[in-house]
């Protein structure tokens, strides 16, 4: 399960950034705004994991 | 994987990275500000602004020429090329002679509906044109050029090594996974890892179209040996006329060739983009993905007839179409935007992957717990099933 999370995702994230910076060069009304959307996902996802790690982060002190 | 197979990608990611880290880190600080090229421009250089609203039909374009020319006596135009950011705007550059290169060259905007004169922006010195040629070939020319083409070739292998050792590295850990209580040398792991992964499909496309453009000026020689020697034919060797037939009349038996196109740059007798009796007139199509490729149309300048008109060779239209994925600027200033941020990113992935290397090697690893010193090791020294 951990194999396919740590390799899916990856995965699929690159899939839509590549295929976003494709669409991308049509500059096709609303799918401009999808593909600007799917280039985008790396740095929202990372954005999100970011914020998920600091809210779990214990406050007082680290541990080893 | 094999435990020798690993240490062998391992041992490619840490050198081609380490390698070209500098030069990278060079290439996305330079490039930041180049992402906004136009705007900068716009918002430094004071520009003179096209009448408004602009006429229904564009100005002749020996009108505009002969009012570029009588603002700079005794140069000559090279190159007319119309602007997609700027289209009530005509770029003319003027040198010395046909043939003086491109550096000694004016830009010189004219306004397209009215054909006046507009203004002389300098472009070819002052920080941004500083930044441009550190960016472009580090002041060195061809193999200036050519080393950072091999340099994005570097990082490429940089990049293809890092998702071999990616998934090795993170077999304790779920995608996403950001130790942030962790000492700081395995929090600079985990952002390193995370960005980098998620950065995979942007670095390498901009990397490569970034490598091929390098070769700008190796495609241009080919070019002009092979197609262009091809449709000049038996007219080479032919004199530069001592006047040229009407610009206005060639661009018309451009467009009358080609149709569903319209111009995109005309390259004047004697450059090296044409013959030393012909205009080239580079047509471009009107969608855009079509407009971004050039089609050649050799005109004859003693009379504006039609010569040859071919397809741009694979090489050319790979090298057109690497540039929009390599400068960000086909999806208006929202890509732009998006562009810069996704450089911000690659940054601190070569930051931190250098205080990675750094901090394995010097740290005083006796200090680290036992459970730190492992998660901190890179994943050749790690247990691998």
């Amino acid at each position: 399960m951990r194999a396919t999370t740590t390799y899916v995702w990856p995965a699929l994230f690159t899939l839509a950034a590549t295929a976003g910076l494709l669409l991308a060069l049509l500059r096709n009304g609303v799918l401009e705004w999808v593909a600007l959307a799917m280039i985008a996902a790396p740095i929202v996802a990372f954005a999100v994991f970011w914020q998920r790690a600091r809210k779990r982060r214990p406050v007082a002190g680290r541990t080893a | 994987m094999r435990r020798e197979s690993l240490r062998r990608w391992s041992f490619v990611h840490e050198w081609s990275s380490l390698i070209c880290t500098p030069f990278l880190l060079l290439l996305c600080l330079t490039g930041l500000p180049l992402i906004f090229h136009h705007e900068i421009h716009h918002l430094t250089m004071d520009l003179v602004e096209p009448a408004t609203p602009a006429p229904e039909q564009p100005a002749n374009l020996d009108m505009l020429v002969a009012n570029s020319l009588a603002q700079f006596p005794g140069k000559v135009v090279q190159y007319v090329t119309w602007d997609e950011e700027e289209p009530n705007v005509l770029f003319l550059t003027l040198n010395s002679s046909a043939d003086a290169p491109f550096p000694e060259s004016l830009a010189v905007r004219m306004d397209a509906g009215t054909g006046a004169y507009l203004d002389q922006p300098d472009i070819q010195s002052g920080v941004m044109a500083f930044i441009l040629q550190l960016h472009t070939d580090l002041f060195a020319g061809l193999p200036g050029k050519l080393f950072l083409g091999a340099m994005g070739l570097l990082f490429c292998a940089a990049v293809i090594s890092g998702i071999v050792v990616y998934g090795p590295s993170m077999r304790k850990l779920s995608f996403g996974d950001l130790r942030l209580n962790r000492i700081r040398l395995i929090r600079w792991l985990d952002l390193h890892n995370l960005m980098g992964i998620l950065l995979v499909a942007w670095t390498l496309v901009v990397a490569f179209t970034g490598t091929v453009n390098t070769l700008a000026d190796i495609v241009l020689q080919v070019w002009r040996v092979d197609q262009l020697a091809q449709m000049v034919g038996e007219h080479q060797g032919r004199d530069r006329p001592e006047t040229l037939s009407p610009l206005q009349t060639a661009v018309a038996a451009a467009e009358q060739n080609s149709p569903g196109m319209e111009p995109s740059v005309v390259a004047f007798p004697g450059t090296p983009y044409t013959s030393q009796s012909h205009y080239m007139v580079f047509m471009k199509g009107k969608t855009p993905l079509t407009a971004r490729l050039a089609k050649p149309v050799l005109i004859d300048a003693t009379d504006s007839s039609f010569t040859d008109a071919r397809d741009a060779p694979w090489y050319v239209s790979s090298l057109l179409l690497s540039q929009p994925l390599h400068f960000g600027d086909y999806g208006g200033l929202s890509l732009k935007l998006l562009w810069s941020v996704l450089d911000i990113a690659t940054i601190v992935v070569l930051i931190s992957g250098l205080y990675l290397w750094i901090g394995r090697r010097f740290r005083k690893v006796t200090r680290l717990s036992v459970a730190d010193r492992r998660d901190a090791e890179p994943v050749t020294a790690q247990r691998t099933s």
